[in-house]
C-alpha cells in the first residue's frame, strides 16, 4: 500500500533525535535486483517510489489503480494549486493500462525501476507528445518534435509523464509568478509563492499531484522552490544530466534536476536520467553509480551513522538579510547533523558575496543569446508585419514577458562592444574565484550547508515590482551554480505562517559528482528527523 | 574565369569611385566595393571586347596614378563532410527546401550543437597547407544577429582564437600575365556554420526560408591585404580552389556557392602605409551598425588537438600544388607547363609518356603528356 497521506501535527520547532530504542524496519535499500519484502513502516519520509513497484510485483495494486489515485488528487488540489500548464490524464491513464496490460503478460520483467511512477515535468523541457512551452506565450501551443534526454530516460524506465508543470517563463524567476500562463500557490499556504522558477514541480510534489517530477536549476530554481515547499530537491553537478531538450536559459549554469517527497525516491530518480548523452557535448562520462545502493534504512543504521563526516556551515549564510527562523532552523539541523556523529564546524567563503552580481551578469548575458531563437519566424507566436525589424519586435515585444525582456536587455548590455571587459568578462573572473573558494573549502569538508533560501515562502505579488530584492533571495544558491557543483536541499524544520508553518530546506554542497554522498547524507537527515512531516495541510482537507 | 571577374570588379571600382573613395559624401551604388563573386559571376559578361577593355584599363590608369590598390579577399570554404557541422543532417546541395534539417539545425528550443570531427581535420588540413600555426586549444564563439536565415539568431564562429594562424599561399602568376612568384600571408583559419537561404518571391511580398544549408561546416580564411592587383586577387581565388580540391576537403565549386569570395578594395596614395577612411557597403542589411556581441559558445567544449593528432594529418597530406609546381620547374619544365599541370590534381604529369620527346615544355602539352589518372 502506498504510505496513507496524512497531515501530521507539525511542530513549529526542530525535534532532535530520539534517544530512546531504535525500531527495527526490513531493509530497504536493496531494490533494484531483490524487491523488499516488507513495505517500510510509517516513518518519516518514506519512499513512494518504493512502494509503488512493491504494489505492482505483489499485484496488490495496479498501474491503473496507482495511476487514477494521483490523479484524483491532482484534480482536487489543483484548482488552488495551478501546478501544471498541461496534464495529460488521458494519456497517463493509457500508459498505466499498458503498463499493466504488460506485467499480466511478462511478469516481472516488464517492470522498469520507475514503472507505473507519475512524473511531473517543468514545461521548459521538451515532451514530444505534449505541449512546452517554456512558460511563455511566444511558444503558446507549440510541441516539440522530440522527448528531451532526461525525460525520455525516465518513459524507458517506465515511468508516465502526467503533465507540464508551471515555471517562471523560461527559468527567470524565483516565484513562478513570471509565468506567461497562470500562478501556482504553494500548497502549504495558498496565499504564499511556491518558489521558482520550478515552482510548479516543486508543488506538484509536494501535493502529491504527482510521484516525482523534473526541474531545472540554473540559479537555485529546484533548490529554493523545493525549500519552500517542503520537499526534497536535487541540482546534480553540471554536466551529470542532459541538457538535450531543455530550453536553454543560461548553458554554462543550467541543470537538469529531479523533486521527489524523500531522499530515496530523488536518488532513484537521479540514477535513471543522469549520464553522458551524445546529443549533449557538455554532458559528463563519468560513470553513473547506482545511487540507491548507499540508502540505508534507519534500523541498519549504526548509532553513529555519520562519524567521520566533516561538515562546514557556511558563516556568510546566516548573517544579515536571513530570517531568524531559518537561522534557527539551520543551526537545529546543524546539530542534528553533529549527533549523527558528523563534525560540524563554521566556514567562510570570502567570495560568496561576489556571485549574486556575476550570475546576473553572467546568466542574462547567455540567456540574451539563448532568448534570440525565439523570433516569430519558424515557430511560436508571429505578429504579421510589413517589415522584418518590426515583424522581430512585435513578435517578441508580444510574446515575451516583462522580466525576460529586462534580461534580454540586460545581457545584450552586457556583451556589447566596450562593456564585454566591464561586465562579461569580470563576471567570469569572480566565477573562477567563487569556483576556487568553493575548491579550498570542499577539500577541508566533506559537505558544506547553508540554507537553501532566506526566508520560507513569502506572500505572492510581495516581491513582484522589486525585482532586486527577489534577485538577492538567491543569494543562498547561485555560488553552487557558477561553480558547477552538486547540492541536495532536505527540508528540515518550519517558520512561522501559514495554518501549519512553512517549510525550510537545509542545502548540502558537495564537491564535483558527488552526489552519491549527498543523497547518503541527507537519507540519514531525512530519516533520523523525527515528528517531522512534509505533507502539506492542504492533504489533510480533503 | 574569376580571373576574367576579377579584373571587371578592379575597372568598375576604379571608375565609379574616383571621388567616393576617401570618405567623400558621394553615395556609391552597393556592391561595388564588397562584393561576393558568386554573384557577379552570373551577371557579368565573361569576356569583355578587347577596345573597351583597353580603353577603360587605360583610363583607370590615367585617375590612379600615384595610388594603389590593396585587396583583400575573405574565403569561405564549404566543407564536403557527409553531415552537417554540428547536427547530423546531410547536405546535398540542390534538394528539396527545408529536406535536410532537423531539430538542431533548425534551431528549435532545447537543441544542442554537437561538433563533427570531420570539420577539425579538415580545417586542420587547411591550415596545415596554408602553413599556418594551428592553436592547439581553440574554442566556439557565438556571433550574434537577427536575420530570418540564421534559425538560432546566432552564428557558431570562432572569434578571438581561431584553430589557425599567421600563414602564407605561395603562387605562381599566369605567364601571359607577366609571371612571376607571390607570398600572400594569411592571417587566420577558423571554422564557423553556413546560414539557411532566403528564397524571395517574384512579386516581392513575401520571402521563404530554406534551411538545408543552415549548420553546413565553412573554413573563413582571411588573408593579410597583400593583393595590390586583380590578378594577384584573381590567382589567389583560384590557388585556394586548387587547394581545396586537392585536399578533398570541399568540392569548390563557386557557382554552388561551396567556394565563396568576399573581396575588399581600398584604394590609398602609393608609400602611405595606412588606409584612408574605410567605407565598407555591403549587400546585405544586417541589424543596423555590426556589433556582433561575440562570447565563448557555452555549449561546446574547447577543441583541444595532441601533436599526434596534427602529425598524423601532416603525413597523410597529398603533394599539394605548389609542391607539385616546384618539382615540375626543377624537372625543367617550362613555367607555362608547370602551371597549367599544377592546375588540377586529376592531372598527373607522367615522365615516362614524356621521356620519348625530346624538347621539354615547349608549346602546350599534347595529349600524350597528360593522362587522366583518378
Amino acid at each position: 500500500m502506498p504510505p496513507p497521506l496524512q497531515a501530521h501535527r507539525m511542530l513549529l520547532s526542530h525535534r532532535r533525535i530520539s534517544s530512546g530504542p531504535r525500531r527495527r524496519f526490513t531493509a530497504v535499500s536493496s531494490l533494484s535486483s531483490a524487491p523488499a519484502k516488507t513495505v517500510v513502516a510509517p516513518g518519516p519520509a518514506p519512499s513512494s517510489i518504493l512502494s509503488i513497484r512493491e504494489s505492482l510485483l505483489s499485484g496488490e495494486r495496479t498501474a491503473v489503480d496507482i495511476t487514477s489515485e494521483y490523479l484524483s488528487r491532482l484534480r482536487r488540489t489543483e484548482p488552488s494549486v495551478r501546478s501544471f500548464i498541461h496534464v495529460a490524464d488521458a494519456a497517463a491513464e493509457r500508459e498505466a493500462e499498458e503498463l499493466d496490460r504488460r506485467i499480466a503478460s511478462g511478469g516481472k520483467d516488464a517492470v522498469g525501476p520507475l514503472a507505473g511512477v507519475l512524473v511531473g515535468v517543468k514545461d521548459n523541457l521538451c515532451t514530444a507528445a505534449m505541449p512546452s512551452t517554456g512558460g511563455s506565450r511566444i511558444l503558446d501551443g507549440f510541441q516539440p518534435a522530440y522527448d528531451a534526454t532526461a525525460v525520455r530516460r525516465l518513459r524507458e524506465a517506465g515511468a508516465i509523464v502526467v503533465g507540464k508543470t508551471n515555471l517562471d517563463e523560461f527559468g527567470m524567476g524565483s516565484t513562478t509568478e513570471g509565468s506567461g500562463f497562470q500562478v501556482t500557490t504553494n500548497p502549504w499556504d495558498d496565499s504564499c509563492v511556491p518558489g521558482g522558477s520550478s515552482g510548479g514541480s516543486a508543488s506538484a510534489v509536494s501535493a502529491r499531484q504527482c510521484v516525482v517530477s523534473l526541474g531545472s536549476d540554473t540559479g537555485g530554481s529546484v533548490r529554493q522552490p523545493a525549500s519552500f515547499c517542503g520537499v526534497v530537491g536535487l541540482k546534480p553537478t553540471y554536466g551529470r544530466v542532459s541538457r538535450f531538450g531543455l530550453m536553454a536559459y543560461a548553458s554554462s549554469l543550467d541543470v537538469v534536476g529531479c523533486f521527489g517527497s524523500s531522499v530515496f525516491d530523488t536518488a532513484t530518480m537521479l540514477s535513471v536520467i543522469a549520464g553522458h548523452d551524445k546529443m549533449d557535448s557538455t554532458s559528463s562520462s563519468n560513470d553513473v553509480p547506482d545511487y540507491r545502493s548507499d540508502l540505508v534504512s534507519p534500523n541498519l543504521l549504526e548509532s553513529k551513522p555519520l562519524n567521520n563526516v566533516r561538515i562546514g556551515i557556511i558563516q556568510e549564510t546566516l548573517g544579515e538579510g536571513v530570517d531568524t527562523g531559518v537561522i534557527s532552523s539551520v543551526k537545529a539541523a546543524a546539530s542534528h547533523l553533529e549527533q549523527l556523529g558528523s563534525v560540524v564546524e563554521e566556514v567562510t567563503l570570502p567570495s560568496f558575496s561576489l556571485g549574486l552580481p556575476a550570475y546576473y551578469i553572467l546568466a542574462s548575458s547567455e540567456a540574451s543569446s539563448n532568448l534570440s531563437r525565439y523570433d516569430g519566424i519558424r515557430y511560436g507566436k508571429q505578429v504579421p508585419a510589413d517589415e522584418l525589424n518590426e515583424l522581430y519586435g512585435d513578435s517578441r515585444a508580444n510574446g515575451l514577458g516583462h522580466e525576460v525582456k529586462m534580461r534580454i536587455l540586460m545581457g545584450t548590455y552586457a556583451l556589447s562592444a566596450g562593456y564585454y571587459d566591464a561586465y562579461y568578462k569580470r563576471a567570469q573572473q569572480v566565477r573562477t574565484l567563487v569556483k576556487k573558494s568553493f575548491e579550498e573549502a570542499l577539500k577541508r569538508y566533506d559537505v558544506l550547508i547553508s540554507p537553501a533560501a532566506p526566508s520560507a515562502a513569502y506572500k505572492i505579488g510581495e516581491k513582484t515590482n522589486d525585482p532586486l530584492a527577489m534577485y538577492a533571495g538567491d543569494i543562498m544558491t547561485v555560488n553552487v551554480n557558477l561553480a558547477g557543483l552538486p547540492a541536495l536541499v532536505v527540508p528540515c524544520g518550519f517558520v512561522e505562517g501559514g495554518s501549519a508553518g512553512l517549510p525550510v530546506g537545509l542545502q548540502m554542497i558537495g564537491s564535483p559528482f558527488s552526489e552519491g554522498n549527498l543523497l547518503r547524507i541527507g537519507h540519514i537527515f531525512e530519516q533520523t528527523l523525527q515528528d517531522l512531516s512534509f505533507v502539506p495541510p492542504l492533504l489533510a482537507d480533503i | 574565369m574569376a580571373l576574367t571577374l576579377l579584373r571587371g570588379i578592379r575597372t568598375q571600382t576604379l571608375l565609379r569611385a574616383n571621388v567616393g573613395l576617401f570618405g567623400t559624401t558621394q553615395r556609391l551604388p552597393l556592391a561595388h566595393l564588397t562584393t561576393r563573386v558568386e554573384s557577379v559571376q552570373t551577371t557579368e559578361p565573361k569576356t569583355v571586347p578587347k577596345s573597351i577593355q583597353q580603353a577603360t584599363k587605360e583610363a583607370a590608369e590615367q585617375k590612379m596614378q600615384g595610388f594603389e590598390a590593396v585587396i583583400g579577399i575573405e574565403t569561405h570554404v564549404q566543407l564536403s563532410t557527409i553531415t552537417k557541422a554540428f547536427c547530423s543532417c546531410p547536405y546535398d546541395y540542390g534538394s528539396q527546401p527545408n529536406s535536410t534539417v532537423c531539430p538542431t539545425c533548425m534551431g528549435h528550443p532545447g537543441t544542442l550543437p554537437v561538433l563533427n570531427t570531420k570539420v577539425v581535420e579538415c580545417a586542420v588540413k587547411v591550415a596545415l597547407a596554408l602553413n599556418c600555426e594551428i592553436s592547439m586549444t581553440s574554442k566556439f564563439d557565438r556571433k550574434q544577429y537577427f536575420y530570418p536565415d540564421l534559425p538560432k539568431g546566432y552564428q557558431i564562429s570562432q572569434f578571438d582564437i581561431p584553430i589557425a594562424e599567421k600563414g602564407y599561399l605561395d603562387l605562381d602568376l599566369p605567364v601571359e600575365f607577366g609571371g612571376g612568384h607571390r607570398r600572400f600571408g594569411i592571417t587566420r583559419v577558423h571554422m564557423e556554420e553556413d546560414a539557411g537561404k532566403l528564397l524571395h518571391s517574384e512579386s516581392g511580398n513575401y520571402s521563404q526560408v530554406d534551411l538545408n544549408r543552415a549548420g553546413v561546416p565553412l573554413l573563413e580564411i582571411v588573408p593579410e591585404p597583400d593583393m595590390r592587383t586583380g590578378i594577384e586577387a584573381a590567382e589567389y581565388g583560384a590557388e585556394m580552389q586548387r587547394l581545396v580540391r586537392y585536399l578533398g576537403v570541399g568540392n569548390g565549386n563557386m557557382q554552388e556557392g561551396s567556394l565563396r569570395c568576399d573581396v575588399n578594395v581600398s584604394v590609398r596614395p602609393i608609400g602611405q602605409s595606412e588606409f584612408g577612411t574605410k567605407k565598407t557597403f555591403t549587400m546585405r542589411k544586417k541589424e543596423g551598425l555590426a556589433d556582433y556581441r561575440y562570447f565563448p559558445e557555452p555549449d561546446l567544449p574547447e577543441v583541444v588537438l595532441t601533436s599526434e593528432y596534427v602529425d598524423e594529418i601532416r603525413n597523410s597530406l597529398p603533394e599539394l600544388p605548389e609542391a607539385k609546381r616546384r618539382r615540375y620547374e626543377n624537372m625543367g619544365l617550362s613555367m607555362q607547363d608547370v602551371i597549367f599541370l599544377a592546375n588540377d590534381d586529376n592531372i598527373k604529369y607522367l615522365p615516362t609518356i614524356r621521356s620519348n620527346s625530346s624538347s621539354i615544355g615547349l608549346g602546350k602539352p599534347s595529349c600524350r603528356d597528360i593522362s587522366l589518372a583518378r
